[in-house]
């Protein structure tokens, strides 16, 4: 246990610098959109002494609304991490057996078995993908603070955190307000992770054979997968459609889990 | 006692190994010998589990892979399997937080010994100075085994003359050496074994102070007979 505890904080530290760069990245992308888009419709109206020439108040803007008119600066700051991430899922592995001093070697030889390794990879990747959520969470909040703080008072409008979240489609995706749907994104966001390491796992145990089988592998899991979801329909209740979809994704998960040490324990070549 | 039984591997269609089996005992020097490719670095990888064998198996001290192999044989691989951003002292601590067997006080012994320096950057370290601090690295453990690599590869002539002290040193007294290389000039004289791989088999399988005795050849000869017919 002790060595999966070190693992794990290894992995982290590895990639603190990558974490801390693409949440300094997504604060300054987002502070800026909010920033040019309150600014831009302060202007909007050319007001002076805060009526229009007509002599009228300008409409309102509330936080929520503004972030809907802001979807590409947030989407723009969002998606680049999440493709940072969706590549680490490979480099999180692949790195190890790059470069002119494999680390692999000395990963594989740790003591103590190398399922402490599987688990500390996967435990630091999900930490960055929850450690990200989190960061994009308190960034929300920080920028109600920029709003209430740039905005002239006849713009400010009252609304809610969860009208804010709901404004963005890309906040929709990244965290769901409703929870069913929280965990059904992100157990299927686990299960791709998880398949994706098994076929790492067979790429590094077989090379180009593996390779085709990883595909394969993944590629069958997520079909058998989707189709779980949509076979039943109008053939079976929506809970028991529910339990075969949960059946499924418990057995895809355990079997990921049961090829991936097999192959890291046995077949896997530095 | 390490030991290797009919090792059999394959990579894609090439035979690496076609049935090897030696042994490597405790307090000698066993030194495997072929010519490129013949499959010396995959039989200490596969002795280490890093690489799986076709057939065959791999028994150290009469047990196979167990958790504690890696307390008991240390492996220096020809590279120096540390993050290049590393500094050697992260290295150093690397070991120090994942093996029992780690002993500090020779590790620092040993940094003195090829007078590295623990701020540098492994990925700044020349090639002769990266397989010193390999060997910092695998004997600073207290193993009963140790499997190297070609530890003389591409390394200067003065590199390599410290390295070949530490064969005859305390550092690998009573311990099971087994080395990989074709450069045997410099310890040429130290060794007790010499397995020849030709082919995919084991074409020679020495005791080289016998055949100095009774047949008066060196290992030398003995690979000049092997590979040139």
């Amino acid at each position: 246990m002790s060595h999966y505890f070190k693992l794990l904080a290894l992995e982290v530290r590895r990639f603190r610098f990558v974490l801390a760069g693409m949440m300094l990245y997504t604060m300054i992308i987002e502070v800026l959109a909010l920033a040019q888009q309150i600014n831009s419709y302060k202007h909007r109206f050319g007001l002076t002494n805060g009526v229009t020439d007509e002599g009228s108040v300008p409409p309102s803007l509330s936080f929520a609304n503004l972030i809907i008119n802001t979807q590409r600066g947030f989407a723009l700051a969002i998606v680049i991490p999440m493709a940072v991430l969706l590549a680490y899922v490979l480099l999180i592995w692949y790195r190890d057996w790059l470069g002119r001093h494999p680390f692999i070697y000395r990963q594989l030889m740790v003591p103590g078995g190398r399922t402490p390794l599987y688990f500390a990879k996967l435990t630091a990747f999900l930490l960055f993908v929850f450690g990200m959520l989190a960061w994009q969470l308190l960034l929300v909040a920080a920028l109600q603070l920029e709003y209430a703080w740039l905005s002239p008072e006849w713009m400010k409008a009252p609304s809610v955190f969860t009208d804010a979240m709901y404004a963005s489609r890309v906040f929709q995706l990244i965290l769901p307000l409703d929870f069913t749907e929280f965990l059904i994104n992100y157990g299927f966001g686990i299960l791709l992770v998880l398949l994706a390491f098994a076929g790492i796992l067979f790429e590094r145990s077989y090379r180009i054979r593996g390779l085709l089988i990883g595909i394969l592998y993944l590629v069958l899991n997520v079909v058998l997968f989707i189709y779980s979801t949509h076979a039943f329909d109008g053939f079976l209740y929506p809970d028991e459609q529910l339990a075969v979809c949960l059946t499924i994704f418990g057995l895809e998960v355990a079997a990921a889990l049961w090829i991936s040490l097999k192959l890291i324990n046995r077949k896997v070549s530095a | 006692m390490i030991h290797v039984e009919n090792a059999h591997k394959r990579y894609r269609l090439r035979k690496v190994l076609d049935g090897v089996s030696f042994t490597a005992q405790k307090g000698q020097i066993t030194c495997l010998i072929g010519m490129n490719g013949a499959g010396k670095s995959t039989l200490l990888k596969a002795i280490m589990g890093l690489t799986p064998l076709s057939k065959g198996s791999i028994r150290v001290d009469g047990v196979q892979s167990s958790r504690e192999l890696y307390e008991k044989v240390s492996f220096i691989p020809d590279h120096t399997a540390m993050p290049g951003g590393y500094r050697l002292e992260e290295g150093l601590r690397f070991m120090a937080d994942y093996y029992h067997s780690w002993n500090e006080a020779r590790a620092a012994e040993l940094m003195t010994f090829f007078n590295l320096n623990e701020g540098d950057r492994v990925g700044n370290l020349s090639k002769g100075m990266a397989a010193k601090f390999g060997l910092v690295l695998g004997l600073a453990a207290d193993t009963e085994f140790v499997l190297m690599d070609e530890p003389f590869s591409g390394i200067d002539l003065f590199s390599r003359e410290l390295i070949g002290e530490v064969f005859s040193s305390r550092l690998i007294e009573d311990r099971g050496v087994l080395i990989t290389t074709h450069e045997i000039d410099e310890i040429e004289h130290l060794l007790d074994r010499a397995v020849l791989l030709k082919d995919g088999k084991v074409a020679r399988d020495i005791d080289c102070e016998q055949v100095r005795d009774e047949e008066g050849k060196s290992v030398l000869d003995v690979m000049r007979e092997v590979y040139r017919t």
